[in-house]
């Protein structure tokens, strides 16, 4: 459960998560992707607990803290992400929601994961040394197996199959005026 | 693959009247049928609709569900009868549950015993159905090494973008498991951050086998299936490439993935 400070967003919201680009093919998600990893200095502003350590979560961005159409929220997305993206890569779209009906469909009855199924999403926007944002529309899933844990890559594969839509991670080039 | 969709049913009844009365003289020719239908060795039964599950537990509803891209539809795969129906031309006949339809190699195949009359000494079914025609295990293709090629370009040009260093052992090890394990179905083919490739069939949360490919001989499998009691079953850890056939087995999946 994220700590105090840490607003809590409804599980139905639509997020993206960032793909790599060898980590996706004809529409399909490697579920390596949603294994929370220790992502250096992003790790050492995220959520933490109320005795200060911080929380593993899966870093996603928030489509509905964005604002516009859809496509100008994915471009927000693109334009503040304090990454470098590659035309290669991909950003996959999902619900908390929908990553525990995964989980809980194929799980359910194993005692040792349900317990694992306790997703949430909190809003943790980033922000630098001298507290200036640095990503607005940063989230974490919280609740999912580290990856050193033995279900970690089950429970991403599962949530694999709740990605809803794949987004070209760089904005796609118009296309050229034939008239021109 | 082309099938018939409309099934209703009166042909599970009818086929299993057909199946019933052929079930003698089946047995033997059906297990040189297509290969995803064989059970292990020292098992008669030809039925293979799960491993373990006489014909009489299957339920109409299985049969309804042949046309639909539903895992664990059921197939039903008999002779076809000539013109005349005076002989059938292959002895095969089984009934073998099977991943949905696009799971299935291309050659695999599904033929509907049909026989629109009966005649004389010869009882057949009374609907004609008829999918495909049945091609012999023994020109069913795998998927090769040489296959994954394009797949391998790519993920190489990815590993130069995003300054990973892809591991040529766990390249070695997916050379291995194309040469020793008989694929039916191309994989997905993933680069994973530490430069290994991890190979994934994903059919569904309930038909899916992915292995990352350590470099040693080893992978990390994870199997989602499920059970005859309708339970979900998951499988991780780390496993040597040369158990995987024993563990998509184990999971019922060989079928959906091993031609042999």
């Amino acid at each position: 459960m994220a700590s105090d400070g840490i607003t809590a967003l409804p599980n139905e919201s639509r997020v993206l998560r960032h793909v790599p680009g060898g980590r996706h093919q004809d529409g399909k998600v490697d579920g390596s992707v949603f294994v929370p990893q220790v992502d250096g200095q992003v790790f050492q502003l995220r959520a933490k607990l109320s005795d200060g350590t911080p929380e593993l979560g899966l870093s996603v961005a928030s489509l509905e803290l964005a604002t516009g159409s859809d496509q100008e929220r994915i471009t927000q997305v693109r334009t503040t992400i304090p990454k470098t993206l590659k035309a290669a890569q991909r950003f996959a779209e999902l619900t908390v929601d929908g990553a525990i009906a995964k989980v809980r469909h194929h799980l359910a009855g194993d005692a040792d994961l349900e317990k694992l199924c306790g997703l949430s999403l909190a809003h943790t926007p980033i922000l630098n040394e001298d507290g200036e944002m640095i990503f607005a529309l940063h989230c974490d899933v919280l609740g999912l197996p580290p990856a050193v844990s033995t279900y970690s890559a089950t429970v991403g594969e599962a949530i694999s199959y709740a990605v809803t839509a794949l987004h070209p991670a760089v904005e796609p080039s118009p296309e050229p005026d034939p008239e021109k | 693959m082309k099938h018939n969709n409309s099934l209703d049913a009166s042909d599970y009844y009818s086929a299993k009247t057909w199946l019933d009365y052929h079930s003698e003289e089946l047995e033997s020719p059906a297990r040189e049928a297509i290969g995803w239908s064989k059970k292990a060795a020292g098992q008669p039964s030809w039925n293979n609709a799960g491993p373990e599950r006489p014909l009489s537990f299957i339920e109409p509803l299985e049969l309804l569900k042949l046309h639909d891209d539903i895992d664990d539809s059921l197939y039903i795969i008999g002779p076809e009868f000539s013109e005349t129906r005076q002989s059938s031309v292959g002895p095969w006949v089984m009934v073998a549950a099977a991943g949905a339809l696009n799971a299935l190699s291309p050659n695999a195949s599904v033929i509907y015993p049909h026989c629109n009359e009966p005649i004389a000494g010869h009882r057949g079914l009374p609907h004609a159905r008829t999918f495909i025609s049945y091609s012999s295990p023994e020109t069913n293709p795998h998927v090769t090494y040489a296959a994954l090629s394009p797949r391998i370009d790519e993920l190489r040009a990815v590993a130069l973008e995003e300054e990973i260093t892809v591991s040529e052992t766990s390249l070695a090890d997916l050379k291995s498991l194309m040469e020793t394990c008989k694929f039916r179905e191309v994989p997905s083919l993933f680069l994973l951050d530490n430069g290994n490739i991890k190979t994934a069939w994903r059919h569904s949360i309930d038909r899916h086998a992915s292995f990352e490919l350590l470099g040693n001989g080893n992978c990390k499998p994870v199997i989602l299936s499920r059970g005859e009691n309708g339970i979900g079953n998951h499988l991780h850890g780390i496993a040597s490439l040369t158990a995987i056939p024993d563990l998509l087995r184990a999971a019922r999946l060989d079928q959906w993935l091993l031609t042999a």
